[in-house]
């Protein structure tokens, strides 16, 4: 008798910006106690939500998101965040991509389809086009944005929105 | 009202050096209280726990060094120094526990015997408790920075959690070995200059927005312009 595989979902996990500015929020307000950022938190309120977050990713074996989601989040801190706290929280970027095991794939601007990018731009069609370089193993995109959700279905690549993995229905 | 002289330097003083100083020492001493150092493998550094002058944003470092020239004499910079020294002792002791945790037998056999262990009933555990195997070394390397700040769990998307969660019990028993006691006695000591030194500033900075008329705080409305 055959053994039934031991991941049902998809085993390759790309992040999007919204959920990974989560988790890294997340820490910044309730390991390093920057309360500031709380209200920036628009998803992650509770720490069962953080907790539902953290044991979903848990379920896939690979990590990975693109240069342009780093440098989106690069942007974030700049523009979020107070200048005497990005040191630390820097810090916690290379803590959770070094922890999480998390790895990049590079997307080429001239190898995206030009009207694609002009209509959702480049982060999401690097995303997007980053789940279509995966065969096997099988990839989820999870995003916080509809329109990247809906683009990743039409073409073939599954995704989820943040809320369904950590709605309370989903244990 | 003409603001009171010298008054836009205090105020300066309070908000841009002694205000993010207190807030980031408050901050160290809740690691601290837990013998959580945030030591990083990567840097070789406390992450969080820093120099007093780095708690400081950059683009005021000048307002941060003239505050330490006119403060010359005080019994504050005593404490500045005496924050910064301890700090690289930690570093320096938690450096060499890691050379040391590297190299030990003890240490080297348990993280076999742990992954072994734990490579054998992690089906039981469940889907995420991925095989470590072919990340000996990085694993090796996470398990000692655990080990040196104290980490008792980790958050289940950190790809060591499941293995750490299920033997940090056994690991942390290791920071009662004599190897560890210069790095317990440095930590103590950061905390007790730290927590000192968060009370001094503290009350200075009490002082001086009572001698000088400055709120402890930005406010708007209130300015000091001159």
């Amino acid at each position: 008798m055959s053994r039934k595989p031991v991941f049902l979902e998809p085993q390759v996990l790309i992040f999007d910006t919204g959920p990974l500015w989560e988790l890294i929020l997340y820490s910044a307000v309730h390991d390093l106690g920057f309360l500031s950022l709380k209200p920036e938190l628009t998803h992650l309120q509770t720490d069962s939500s953080y907790g539902r977050l953290s044991a979903y990713v848990a379920g896939f074996q690979k990590r990975t998101t693109t240069p342009h989601v780093v440098a989106e989040i690069s942007s974030r801190i700049r523009d979020r965040t107070e200048q005497k706290s990005h040191s630390a929280i820097w810090g916690l970027v290379f803590t959770e991509f070094s922890s999480m095991k998390m790895d990049e794939g590079v997307m080429k601007l001239l190898e995206m389809p030009q009207e694609l990018v002009a209509n959702i731009g480049a982060v999401d069609v690097s995303v997007l086009k980053l789940g279509l370089s995966f065969r096997r193993p099988k990839p989820l995109v999870l995003s916080i944005d509809g329109r990247l959700i809906a683009e990743c279905k039409d073409a073939g690549v599954n995704a989820k929105d943040l809320w369904e993995v950590i709605s309370e229905e989903n244990p | 009202m003409l603001p009171k002289k010298q008054s836009r330097r205090i105020a300066a003083w309070i908000y841009v050096v002694i205000n993010p100083i207190i807030d980031s020492l408050g901050r160290e001493l809740s690691f601290l209280n837990s013998a959580n150092l945030t030591w990083r493998v990567r840097t070789g550094q406390c992450e969080i726990i820093k120099t007093l002058q780095e708690y400081v944003d950059p683009g005021q470092w000048p307002n941060y060094q003239v505050f330490v020239v006119e403060y010359k004499n005080s019994p504050l910079l005593p404490g500045f120094r005496q924050h910064d020294s301890n700090l690289e002792a930690v570093n320096t002791a938690a450096k060499n526990i890691n050379l040391w945790l590297i190299n030990s037998n003890m240490f080297m056999e348990m993280f076999e015997a742990s992954l072994k262990q734990y490579e054998s009933q992690r089906s039981l555990i469940g889907p995420a408790a991925q095989s470590l195997v072919d990340m000996k070394q990085s694993v090796q390397e996470e398990v000692a920075q655990h080990l040196i700040n104290n980490v008792p769990t980790l958050p289940a998307h950190y790809v060591i959690s499941s293995f750490w969660n299920f033997s940090s019990k056994n690991f942390l028993a290791l920071r009662t070995a004599p190897e560890f006691q210069s790095l317990h006695r440095s930590t103590e000591k950061l905390f007790e200059t730290s927590a000192k030194l968060k009370q001094v500033l503290e009350a200075f900075r009490l002082t001086l927005s009572r001698e000088y008329d400055v709120p402890a705080a930005p406010v708007p409305g209130i300015s000091f312009e001159g």
